[in-house]
């Protein structure tokens, strides 16, 4: 097909606003990363640029929203561009999300660090699930770029995973708190952490899901992964 | 080809139509099924042959001897390309409008009568009655009633299109055909017309081309987008706008055409 | 626009000046043509007017034209007056009807058929035929098959000249009206001769009347198609059935001879004549600017 528009000004529009949203996309990827760094060193050296971000990060969502709005009252999008732009908008109220999480485990991360009690439990688990939403975002980002429904596809099975060792690490926090309750002010703090973790493979999986239906056209919300896959293959 | 989704009755079936201008195969083996009681909007680039296939409902092209159409319009069933289906009959069963407004060089009254008295045979109050119906029909009837003595070409361009409108909606058609009817119209008159394809509906199946996309998305239940003279794709509307089967349906939708 | 060269370099502004001169030269040269021919134009009517009012009065209208020599205002040009009416009426009635309906033929039957194309072929040459040759056949046709000079055959040679005229004015009219308007009433299944009668012909109504207006005021002044049919009579007795008096052929008599009291009613029937056709060719110009159709 071909893929330019017969009005060039149009393409431009939507590259700039795709790349506007890949740079949004950019500066939540870092923050997670960045959250998960801090957890794993326990250290607060980079916990301002997390904050710093935030700022940067609410500015992109505005503006977005602000072009998007431009560009649906001039052109009158229909079908495949009809879709992006729902998508983006959707998006973009989700990478808004993740960073709000970023924000909420940098805060949470201080006040462990300052209470000094998290070392006590092992910590293994919340890590590997932090790596895993943190490579379902950066898989999400890429996967927009490139309009891949398969690579969605896949976050979207991967989530699940998630899901499941969070409930796990919840039990196990349950029992560090029975045990020895001079750990429920630090695990009250990685529940918290883990719920927020578990929030951006959530929000992961939704912007596969509006990937999904940029490129088929589907709105595969709230249902099951079998029908994710008939509808991507 | 993409079979129509349509739940309701179909009013007009077209089966293996081709026509031709000339020599010139102007639409190629085109089946469509039109549902009764809704829009359906034809879109395609200039040429595609939206309008010749409009026109071979009413045997519109038999005015023109180099043009002529092979296939089945099964109108309840009866394919009105047959000869022996007088021509007439056909078109007071089903009524057209048309791009540029043509008011008749008659008054108001008597450009709603004159189709009427084509047909029926009704005393001068049931005629008053039939006209000032018609305007209704066609919300045109609060701006004329004061002068229906007046030219037809006295209104402005909105309202004469609306008079042709009532005019054809006077006969008591089934169907109506639409021809870009807004292409000359301001975006007032053009949003009047359409909230009136919205009432007409009701009571008759209603058929527009447009070239205007949007216009097809306002106004239509179903779509059906042509190109070089075939069906390439017809489907409800607003599917057809927001996720179209065929990719070429998609390209001319979002303008990526050509 | 002096107020648009303010940015303008010398060089073009250069040009613009030599352009400038250029143009009202060429204005002036108009302006002098036009006024070379309203000169002539102007002093004819003049010359009309100011010759034929001085013997216009109610006698001139019913009483005949007078033997030659007699004195001056005594007699009139009622015969020739009601002779020439009587001609291009009948012309027109009989002219008109045939004309509109060839018109609507060529405009609406089949135009690019061969029998369309034959005829409009023909009707150019008989638009464009020099109007003695057609009082000539005429002549040949009736007033030597009847072996007298009539009204009849002059009335016959004036239908022959208003023919063509309506045929073409016809043709042209109807070809103005948009096809969309024939489609609209088809549309309603309205059968062709009701089309035609009531949306074509009625929407190009006044383009139609304008044209036989035209050739009213055409064969008004002919003089050459009726000195060999209805030749002239210095009386009004037998009707259109023998030689009948008419303006254009008085004139041309009466003008030549070298009596004054002649010389007198021929400015007289000039005048008529020419105020004739002007009031004519006004309505005219009025009836067209209603043609103008909405499509």
């Amino acid at each position: 097909m071909s893929d330019k528009h017969l009005a060039s000004q149009f393409d431009d529009d939507l590259n700039n606003i795709s790349s506007k949203l890949m740079e949004m996309g950019g500066l939540v990827e870092m923050q997670v990363k960045l959250a998960n760094q801090a957890l794993k060193s326990f250290s607060l050296d980079q916990l301002q640029d997390i904050f710093d971000a935030e700022e940067k990060v609410d500015l992109l969502e505005v503006e977005i929203d602000s072009e998007l709005a431009a560009i649906i009252v001039r052109r009158q999008p229909a079908a495949r561009d009809l879709r992006l732009l729902l998508a983006i908008s959707k998006i973009t109220t989700n990478l808004e999300r993740t960073g709000d999480e970023s924000h909420k485990i940098a805060k949470r991360i201080r006040s462990i660090v300052e209470l000094g009690e998290a070392r006590k439990i092992a910590l293994g688990d919340l890590h590997a699930i932090f790596d895993m939403s943190a490579s379902l975002i950066h898989r999400a980002l890429d996967a927009f770029a490139r309009l891949d429904v398969i690579a969605a596809a896949n976050i979207y099975k991967e989530d699940d995973l998630i899901d499941r060792e969070f409930k796990g690490f919840t039990r196990k926090l349950i029992t560090y708190m029975a045990e020895d309750p001079h750990t429920i002010s630090s695990s009250l703090d990685l529940l918290f952490i883990a719920k927020a973790v578990e929030r951006i493979g959530d929000h992961a999986k939704n912007i596969a899901e509006f990937i999904i239906y940029i490129v088929k056209g589907t709105d595969v919300r709230h249902s099951s992964l079998t029908h994710i896959e008939s509808v991507v293959q | 080809m993409t079979e129509s989704t349509a739940p309701p009755p179909s009013k007009i079936t077209v089966r293996n139509l081709n026509f031709y201008y000339g020599k010139f195969r102007a639409l190629k083996e085109i089946n469509l099924d039109i549902a009764e009681h809704c829009v359906t909007a034809f879109i395609g680039p200039s040429g595609c042959g939206k309008s010749t296939l409009l026109r071979t409902f009413n045997r519109m092209f038999e005015l023109y001897p180099e043009q002529r159409a092979e296939g089945e319009i099964l109108l309840d069933g009866e394919n009105l390309l047959d000869s022996k289906h007088n021509v007439a009959l056909i078109r007071a069963r089903i009524g057209m409008v048309f791009q540029k407004p043509t008011p008749f060089p008659m008054s108001i009254f008597d450009n709603i009568s004159f189709g009427v008295k084509l047909f029926e045979n009704l005393s001068r109050i049931e005629l008053e009655e039939r006209v000032e119906w018609a305007l209704r029909k066609a919300a045109l009837w609060d701006e004329v009633k004061d002068k229906l003595n007046q030219n037809g070409a006295s209104l402005s361009g909105g309202q004469q299109q609306r008079l042709c409108i009532a005019r054809g909606v006077a006969i008591k058609p089934e169907i109506l055909l639409l021809d870009e009817p807004c292409s000359a119209l301001d975006p007032i008159s053009t949003a009047r017309i359409e909230e009136l394809i919205a009432e007409l509906k009701k009571d008759y199946t209603v058929i527009i081309v447009t070239h205007n996309m949007q216009q097809a998305a306002r106004c239509s239940d179903y779509t059906a987008y042509m190109y070089l003279g075939e069906l390439m794709e017809v489907g409800e509307t607003e599917q057809m706008f927001l996720k179209p089967s065929r990719q070429e349906t998609e390209d001319y939708i979002t303008g990526r055409f050509g | 626009m002096s107020h648009c060269t303010f940015s303008v370099s010398a060089a073009s502004l250069a040009r613009f000046k030599r352009r400038n001169r250029l143009n009202h030269l060429a204005i002036a040269l108009s302006l002098l043509a036009m006024a070379f021919g309203m000169f002539w134009l102007l002093w004819i009517l003049w010359e009309t007017f100011s010759q034929g009012i001085a013997g216009l009065g109610i006698s001139m209208f019913t009483e005949n034209t007078p033997p030659p020599d007699g004195p001056l205002g005594e007699g009139g040009l009622g015969n020739a007056i009601l002779g020439s009416l009587l001609m291009v009426a009948l012309a027109t009635f009989i002219g008109a009807p045939i004309g509109i309906l060839s018109g609507v033929y060529l405009a609406e039957y089949n135009p690019r058929g061969k029998l369309a194309v034959t005829v409009r072929f023909i009707n150019d040459l008989l638009l464009s035929a020099p109007s003695i040759i057609i009082g000539l056949f005429v002549y040949g046709i009736i007033v030597v098959g009847m072996k007298e000079f009539s009204g009849w055959a002059g009335a016959a040679a004036l239908a022959l000249i208003v023919i063509p005229i309506v045929i073409r004015t016809t043709e042209n009219m109807l070809a103005l009206i948009p096809y969309g308007l024939r489609e609209a009433a088809y549309a309603l299944g309205a059968p062709k001769w009701k089309v035609i009668t009531r949306i074509t012909l009625a929407a190009a109504r006044a383009g139609v009347l304008t044209g036989i207006l035209l050739a009213v005021a055409r064969i008004a002044g002919e003089t050459a198609p009726l000195l060999f049919t209805a030749l002239n009579n210095q009386f009004w007795k037998a009707g259109l059935s023998g030689p009948t008096a008419n303006l254009p052929v008085t004139i041309l008599q009466f003008a030549m001879s070298p009596y004054e009291n002649w010389q007198q009613l021929a400015w007289c029937g000039v005048f008529l004549i020419t105020f004739a056709v002007l009031g004519l060719n006004i309505l005219a110009r009025f009836l067209a600017r209603g043609t103008k159709t909405s499509n």
